[in-house]
């Protein structure tokens, strides 16, 4: 990317929200150049750099909606956006609501610009990860996965006064080790590159590959189990998506639907979303300009709050708790800065307390849609399933499935560990997911 | 653009580049979804780029920009190269290319009624009105439908010589409602879930599809959901309809049947496959009525196009002949790992997307009857239709699918509704008990727009020609131990 665009970006949007052709017009500007360097048994195969923009405009005619998208910053793109944008509210019907986009607001301080990732060049990032692989070879294990950073900026104006940027950078690494049956993962993010432990990751995803090695069977049943942190992101992911926002509240298939205040799972379970803590990519406002801020939705399990951006806030006739996505996704909000809440105890002290049970390291392709409104999920295990008996990991196991009302499980956790460790949340590089080991006393895998 | 193409590869040769393509791509989109009769959102989305692939010293780079200049597309080809040179730096082992015949062609998706040119009121009106009736019906909470057009224009150069351009028009739609009480939600889709169903057709395709017709049909089993019993765990036999079919082709024969999958491209996101080149030719897939078949030409598919993202003519290939694993989809790249050339199975997401190895159209080859000879055949088993939850191992084995709705068949006859019916098992095995698959009149061309691979993520739209097929024995229910 040639640089942040802050100043032309911000006129650009002062100069159409300024339109009078609208009651209210909002223009949310996205610029990101990405890079992302694939590497699959031991070799970089694929590397893909793209450098892109999105310029979403939402104007307000009455009470019709109209959104139009272009990624084109020329003027002539973005006028003919607006034009679109006016045509469709012209075109389309009157809503029931009143849509309340924010007005200007204070945002707290939020730092997720590093010019470590900003500056870090090809060659030394590949560099750092062919280095990994030499360590590989000698250990007799394959390496695949990515290193990928993203440079970006976002600015929201609207026409009631509201101005909003923040800048941000980017940093994944995700190493899987294989060989034969046996594999192993490790993955870090961070808003700075220079405090991912690269080729440290890639050691430890081909340590857990060769303690995978030689995996014996054992049969479905109902397991004690100790889920390390990449496993619980996933269902701590499911569990937003599928019961987090607003519109799963609104047409009942969510979890949370006509629950709130009653006790829905065990009372060591505490997840809330904050999008200013800066251990989880952190961003000082929403997609509407809303202020970021701490969202409590289970509180020592019991279900407290709910995900709304102003279009779903204005159908229920409530507040924004600054989740919008960008004008026109039709999904809806979500949580994006998930927290599960750690414990008190530490990680290295679980595998002693579980005794007799299993080990899953991380957990593969989890749906929660089999029955959300009983957060019934199915998901393989991945990349390290062991088999403990008396606090000690006897053997691998192959890999399981599991198809468990994970809310019930979490009624049934023992233990949680002081430690967490934080996962990308969906697309948008600025979510995340940030959660602790649990032990769980019963868990269901199927077959 | 050509010519901005042509300069460009030529200096690219100057500098020692391998091999170089270029891609550059327009698409618009238009998009509007209802919520319970009134209008929840309606959009438009204009994307250009061009993405600039290179093979330099046997490595890969590519770089993609929304500026649309010749300046500019000269630097993202210089950034990719700066990429291919860093990681031929390091590599072991080097990328080759198998041949192509250097095209000079331009296509369209042929299509009777441009959706961008119907007025956005009937558009509005259909999705505001289904949904509007839906929630007038008794026992239903709540209603969504969805409309989707597309028009991607695309141009292709690469070193070779090749030139082409191709317009693929892509429309769109669906309904979901929802029967809901304070104890359960239940989701009925019409005429698929994931959003409907997606063609490379024009709006003749929705009108098509009638969305008031299916509606008494819907919401009735929609409402029967909240009443039916769960659906008994056990080992059954079972029917499952075109949409589930569409669905467990897709997961368990499609993306296994992805070579560069199959060779571990992969294996650092999503996975790899149990398909390993080995096995090509003599793995014994399923039984010897299954044959499976990708094919980009077949008309109005979602992944119908005439030549792929690297320039290679679209083509025919049997996945799986008489119960016989046997093909591939390939690339230039990966087909030379099976003795071969390519297939033409290569495709981007816009242009920012580099090219990989997609299913265009993964489709069943019909055999005989009608689903009601199939129900009349069964004397004791479970119909189940559209599907609502996926799940598959990093091998492509073993799966768990739910679908939104089922019926007992006892004694030939469709009985009572069953709610969440899950059934699962290992790929081979399930389509090993494969030993019905119903005729033409029952087979359609279902469509995705979903299908997510690689990092960063990419989406495509998939076609399958699928229809109601019979297992035998299959584990049925959530499993519980």
């Amino acid at each position: 990317m040639d640089g942040l665009l802050k100043d032309r970006l911000i006129s650009e949007g002062e100069r159409i929200a300024a339109s009078a052709q609208a009651d209210s017009i909002e223009f949310v500007a996205s610029r990101e150049s990405s890079s992302t360097m694939r590497f699959s048994s031991s070799r970089f195969h694929q590397g893909i750099s793209v450098t892109d923009a999105s310029f979403h405009i939402r104007v307000l005619i009455g009470r019709k909606i109209g959104v139009a998208s272009t990624n084109s910053i020329e003027r002539s793109a973005l006028d003919r956006c607006l034009d679109e944008a006016l045509g469709i509210a012209r075109a389309t019907r009157e809503e029931p609501f009143l849509l309340k986009p924010p007005g200007p607001c204070r945002y707290a301080r939020v730092n997720s610009f590093f010019e470590s990732t900003a500056r870090a060049s090809y060659d030394e990032k590949a560099s750092l990860v062919a280095s990994g692989f030499r360590e590989a070879l000698v250990s007799g294990v394959s390496l695949s996965g990515a290193l990928a950073t993203v440079v970006g900026e976002a600015v929201i104006v609207n026409s009631r006064g509201l101005k909003a940027y923040h800048p941000y950078t980017f940093a994944h690494l995700s190493s899987v080790a294989s060989s034969g049956d046996a594999s192993g993962f490790a993955s870090a993010v961070s808003n700075d590159i220079s405090r991912i432990d690269i080729k440290g990751l890639m050691r430890a995803s081909a340590e857990t590959c060769l303690r995978s090695s030689f995996p014996k069977e054992t049969p479905p049943g109902v397991y004690r189990v100790l889920l390390e942190p990449s496993a619980v992101s996933e269902l701590v992911h499911w569990l937003s998506y599928t019961g987090f926002g607003a519109k799963s509240f609104h047409d009942k298939t969510g979890f949370l639907s006509e629950r709130i205040g009653e006790a829905v799972t065990g009372e060591k379970v505490t997840i809330y979303d904050d999008g200013l803590d800066a251990k989880g990519m952190a961003i000082p406002f929403d997609f509407e300009g809303s202020p970021k801020k701490r969202l409590p939705l289970i509180e020592r399990g019991v279900a407290s709050g709910i995900a709304y951006d102003s279009l779903t806030a204005s159908i229920e006739g409530r507040e924004s708790t600054g989740h919008a996505s960008f004008p026109g996704d039709n999904e809806g909000p979500f949580p994006d800065h998930l927290f599960m809440e750690g414990g008190d105890v530490a990680a290295i002290d679980m595998p002693g307390l579980l005794g007799d049970g299993i080990l899953v390291k991380s957990f593969h392709y989890v749906n929660g849609l089999l029955n959300p409104r009983e957060t019934l999920m199915t998901g393989m295990t991945r990349h390290g399933t062991f088999l403990v008996r008396d606090g000690v990991v006897k053997h691998a196991l192959r890999p399981m499935r599991f198809t468990e009302k994970v809310l019930e499980a979490f009624g049934r956790i023992e233990a949680v560990s002081r430690e967490t460790a934080v996962y990308p949340n969906g697309a948008f590089p600025l979510s995340s997911v940030t959660v602790p080991y649990i032990l769980i006393d019963g868990f269901s895998f199927t077959s | 653009m050509k010519g901005i193409f042509v300069s460009i590869l030529a200096r690219l040769k100057k500098l020692g580049v391998d091999y170089a393509d270029i891609r550059h791509e327009r698409i618009m989109t238009e998009s509007m979804q209802a919520l319970d009769g009134e209008v929840e959102g309606f959009s438009t989305d204009t994307s250009a780029g061009v993405g600039v692939r290179i093979l330099y010293r046997g490595a890969w780079g590519f770089a993609a920009t929304n500026i649309v200049t010749e300046e500019s597309a000269m630097k993202a080809a210089k950034e990719a190269l700066a990429m291919a040179r860093a990681f031929s730096a390091v590599n072991t082992g080097k990328a080759r290319l198998s041949v192509s015949e250097p095209f000079v062609e331009s296509y369209s998706t042929p299509y009777e009624i441009d959706p961008f040119s119907v007025a956005s009121d009937k558009k509005i009106s259909l999705i505001a009105g289904v949904t509007g009736a839906a929630l007038r019906e008794k026992g239903i909470s709540s209603a969504e439908a969805f409309l989707e057009f597309s028009r991607a224009e695309k141009e292709f150069c690469n070193t070779d010589g090749a030139f082409i351009s191709q317009t693929i028009l892509t429309s769109g739609g669906g309904y979901h409602v929802i029967a809901g009480d304070n104890d359960d939600a239940q989701v009925r889709s019409y005429p698929d879930g994931h959003h409907g169903l997606f063609a490379t057709r024009g709006y003749e395709l929705i009108e098509e599809l009638d969305f008031m017709g299916s509606l008494p049909r819907v919401t009735a089993e929609a409402r029967s959901l909240l009443y039916a019993r769960e659906c008994p765990s056990g080992v059954r036999d079972i029917i499952i309809d075109g949409p589930q079919l569409a669905l467990q082709i897709h997961e368990s024969c499609g993306h296994p049947a992805e070579l560069d999958r199959a060779l571990g491209a992969e294996l650092g996101f999503a996975g790899g496959s149990f398909l390993t080149p080995d096995k090509l030719g003599t793995f014994r897939y399923g039984s010897p009525i299954v044959n499976i078949y990708a094919d980009p030409n077949e008309p109005g598919g979602a992944g119908s196009y005439r030549f792929d993202d690297e320039g290679v003519r679209a083509q025919r290939v049997d996945l799986v002949r008489d119960g016989v694993f046997t093909g591939y989809l390939t690339s230039r790249e990966s087909a030379l790992a099976v003795g071969g050339v390519s297939n033409g199975s290569m495709r981007g997401e816009g242009w920012g997307g580099l090219p990989l190895i997609r299913m265009s159209n993964v489709c069943i080859t019909p055999g005989q009857g009608t689903l009601d000879d199939l129900v009349s055949d069964t004397k004791d088993g479970i119909l189940m239709s559209v599907n609502r939850s996926w799940s598959i191992d990093d091998r492509r084995l073993n799966f768990q699918f739910g679908a939104e709705i089922a019926w007992e068949i006892k004694n030939g006859k469709v009985k009572e509704a069953f709610r969440n019916p899950v059934y699962y098992g290992s790929t081979p095995g399930f389509w090993a008990s494969c030993d019905a698959v119903c005729g033409r009149s029952e087979w359609r061309l279902w469509g995705l727009n979903s299908c997510a691979k690689g990092e960063p993520m990419q989406v495509a739209h998939v076609g399958h020609g699928a229809c109601p097929a019979r297992f035998r024995s299959v584990k049925v229910g959530v499993g519980k131990p």
